[in-house]
């Protein structure tokens, strides 16, 4: 049985002024998975995860949010959300405990339960030993951790990132990255904005990837990675292999051949029908080879390899990264 | 407790300026009073007699002080926080919460209010030796002192407003200039008119019918000037395409309808003609308000997806005006505007400014006492104001629609359409084509300092226009 979906996007539009920032775009986020929400600088990332935390208004189409309709009910879909922008907290003259008791406030706790929440989410981003500087006092990474306490305060459904690791050093990234885990493991329903790919492919369980306003590819890495090839299931191996003496005889009936050299190995690999096309790697024994077919085909050929007596040292077959798949699917394109 | 003012009173109790302040108010009080206090003492020493009449002089001198800090210190930090945070985008933040939108607003309002209550307690206690000493009473001080509070709320909604409006920040600068000088002049006219009442006993006024009707006149309008910034402002804190400027379109049309009422009763009283005159002015700043807030809007599709839109077709034509969006705006203008020319032309058929309206017969030449050359200065200011003008609103709302081939004849329409409306209005007759201004304006040298405004406004309201043209941005127009 399918997930129930979190989140539900159908033909939205919003334009400002001639520019189409989002042109028509739809999508879903299963409940309870981590999204990533990557494209292009422009490409309606921002615009779409402000309509989704209702501070701005569509020109037409719909976001349901555990099934509830921005339109119908912006307040309630508030309640069900926590928004985290690019921008940083800035309020002047507030301690991090009063800046995240005024959110608490705001969003209808009070008395024993904003504290026993207030604790909770302090310890949760490891504030408490800050909770009584000032906003302007603390790191750009600290800040981002009272950005994170402040969106998670009323224990929201689904967490909207956006841009939440930007500018950080790589320690308050990889912490960062660590709660993120821990909130998605508690359930939350997580789509993140980012632009430093290799962590959102750590990360995310699926990626929505967006350019001039269009949604270009939507769904697992694996999908995503399969569905940007014009032929599906192309990848690569790289094969390492050694020159010099044949296999030492293990047996009478063993076959007893010298190791094919470059233009044998060539051959070979030009014999094997998955294989589409192959080059060696400068200056070593490296081998790319690019096969359809996926890790069945890749299984083949590694037995043929070996049958036609190629001594081979390393058999790796290279996964897309989320930064391949992008470069593949984007243009380039500026909105 | 409303969490923005919770957050803003812990602002305030750390905040430098609000300490440095409180601290010069505390110092200034001191110093003030004790000066005041060591000349009474010299001078009842020879006349004991006059150590009696220290308690007003005390008094007007302490509410001196709390006035000025309070009508420019706190609208002033209340406007300069709220740009901060919006500059910052931390009113979004606030916005992405379940909290509405009424609840920030009142918010930073009742902050402010808690504020000037801090200066307020600072200067009781010289409120209360001026009564003990004598020759004030109390219905005198909390007259004074409830009046000056009415002043602070009304020029903290009108920070609110100038900061939160949508605008582009060389307007807001400038607006944020302006209205630091509107604050100066505010507390200067106030102080002079608190003191000249409080002179004259605030008690007396209760005796005198037309200082009654001042009195009533006066209070009504704070409180209307208070609802139509409290919903202006309210529509800044309320997102684009929500319909944010409904409560304000009718709170303003229902305010400006009712004073036009007013007028028509008193329309037989000897002032009557000055105060269609204000009235007509009003409206049409208002229309001019209207058009400006409509640029910033969108049209209305968010109220379709909302499904708020009226199923009758019958209400959705009548409520079109109010409702947020560029054409709505408009449509509001020559609502105003209609509303005017029906109760001048209907309410007041006998009335002598109205025979010699444009709809009249009877054509009313005003004799001109300008020279000519001042009449040519009028003529170039209000021809350039026009051109400005057109060309300030082609720009932000019809530069797809009009192609800026026409954009002359266009101004020329609006010229002659504006003279006709306005002559219609006022009164002026055929002679808007000598006088281009009405009978509002046309022979009188006071119109000069309306078109240097007017002027002004809409060569503020082209800045941003050409600063995208001088940095050769695509769509800068002109």
């Amino acid at each position: 049985m399918n997930a129930p979906l979190a989140i539900e996007v159908t033909h939205l539009v919003k334009t400002f002024g001639a520019t189409r920032a989002v042109d028509g775009i739809s999508f879903t986020v299963p409940a309870g998975s981590v999204f990533g929400f990557v494209g292009p600088n422009g490409a309606g990332k921002t615009t779409t995860l402000r309509i989704m935390a209702t501070l701005d208004e569509p020109d037409s189409g719909d976001v349901l949010l555990c099934g509830q309709s921005v339109h119908d009910d912006p307040r309630e879909i508030r309640r069900r959300i926590g928004f985290m922008p690019d921008a940083l907290p800035s309020i002047a003259d507030i301690t991090a405990h009063e800046y995240l008791d005024f959110f608490g406030r705001a969003y209808g706790l009070r008395g024993v339960a904003l504290a026993y929440r207030l604790e909770e989410v302090e310890d949760f981003t490891g504030l408490r030993p800050l909770r009584e500087k000032t906003l302007a006092a603390l790191s750009k990474g600290m800040k981002q951790r009272v950005c994170l306490a402040r969106a998670i305060i009323h224990d929201p459904a689904v967490l909207l990132l956006d841009e939440p690791a930007a500018g950080l050093d790589p320690r308050a990234r990889v912490e960062l990255r660590d709660m993120v885990r821990q909130l998605a493991a508690m359930g939350k329903t997580i789509l993140i904005s980012s632009h430093i790919l290799a962590e959102l492919a750590e990360m995310c369980g699926g990626v929505i990837i967006m350019e001039q306003g269009r949604l270009l590819s939507q769904g697992t890495l694996e999908a995503v990675a399969m569905g940007t090839r014009p032929d599906a299931k192309v990848c690569e191996v790289s094969i390492s292999v050694v020159g010099g003496r044949a296999f030492p005889r293990a047996t009478a009936h063993e076959d007893v051949r010298p190791p094919p050299d470059d233009a044998a190995l060539q051959t070979l690999l030009g014999a094997i029908p998955a294989i589409r096309s192959f080059q060696k790697a400068a200056g070593g024994d490296e081998w790319i080879v690019t096969l359809q077919g996926g890790e069945e085909a890749a299984a083949d050929v590694l037995r043929k390899l070996v049958e036609g007596g190629v001594r081979v040292t390393d058999f790796r077959l290279r996964k897309s990264t989320l930064e391949d798949v992008f470069m593949n699917v984007t243009t380039g394109g500026l909105n | 407790m409303n969490a923005v003012l919770l957050k803003e009173l812990r602002q305030g109790i750390r905040n430098r300026y609000v300490l440095a302040a409180y601290l010069i108010f505390i110092a200034v009080l001191l110093i003030v009073v004790g000066v005041e206090m060591a000349g009474f003492m010299k001078v009842s020493a020879d006349h004991p007699q006059m150590l009696f009449a220290a308690g007003k002089a005390l008094f007007l001198a302490v509410h001196k002080i709390f006035a000025w800090v309070a009508m420019v210190f706190i609208p002033g930090y209340t406007a300069a926080r709220l740009v901060h945070e919006r500059w910052r985008a931390d009113i979004d933040l606030m916005h992405a919460t379940p909290m509405p939108p009424s609840a920030l607003l009142i918010g930073k309002f009742r902050s402010a209010v808690a504020l000037a209550g801090l200066f307020l307690g600072a200067a009781l206690p010289f409120f209360g030796l001026s009564y003990f000493i004598g020759n004030i009473d109390v219905p005198n001080i909390v007259m004074s002192v409830a009046l000056t509070l009415g002043a602070v709320a009304i020029l903290t909604l009108c920070a609110i407003l100038a900061a939160i409006a949508p605008m582009h920040k060389i307007i807001r600068g400038l607006a944020l200039l302006g209205l630091a000088v509107f604050l100066y002049v505010a507390a200067e006219g106030w102080v002079g008119a608190t003191e000249g009442l409080c002179s004259a006993g605030y008690m007396n006024i209760l005796g005198n019918v037309n200082s009654c009707i001042g009195f009533a006149v006066g209070v009504t309008l704070g409180v209307s000037v208070a609802v139509l910034l409290y919903t202006a402002a309210l529509a800044g804190f309320r997102p684009v395409g929500s319909d944010r400027m409904r409560p304000f379109r009718i709170s303003a049309t229902a305010l400006l309808a009712g004073w036009g009422a007013v007028t028509a009763l008193l329309s037989r009283r000897e002032d009557s003609e000055g105060a269609l005159e204000a009235w007509v002015v009003v409206l049409a700043f208002f229309a001019i308000g209207a058009m400006i807030f409509g640029m910033s809007e969108r049209t209305e599709p968010g109220l379709y997806l909302r499904k708020r839109m009226p199923r009758s077709r019958v209400w959705r034509i009548l409520g079109y005006p109010f409702r947020t969006g560029q054409l709505n705006a408009v449509c509001w203008s020559l609502l105003l505007f209609a509303i005017a020319l029906g109760i001048n032309c209907i309410a007041f058929p006998t009335w002598e400014v109205t025979e010699y309206c444009f709809v009249c017969r009877t054509p009313h030449v005003f004799p001109c006492s300008m020279t000519d050359r001042e009449h040519a200065l009028v003529l170039l200011l209000n021809a350039s104001a026009y051109v400005l003008t057109v060309f300030a609103v082609w720009h932000h709302l019809l530069r797809r629609k009009v192609p800026a081939s026409a954009l002359w004849w266009v101004t020329l329409l609006v010229i002659v359409l504006t003279q006709i409306a306005l002559s219609a209005i006022c009164g002026s007759g055929v002679e808007f084509i000598k006088g281009w201004v009405g009978y509002l304006f046309a022979n009188k040298r006071d119109v000069l300092p309306w078109l240097y405004i007017w002027n002004y406004i809409a060569l503020v309201s082209l800045i941003p226009i050409c600063l995208r043209a001088a940095r050769g941005e695509a769509g800068a127009g002109i």
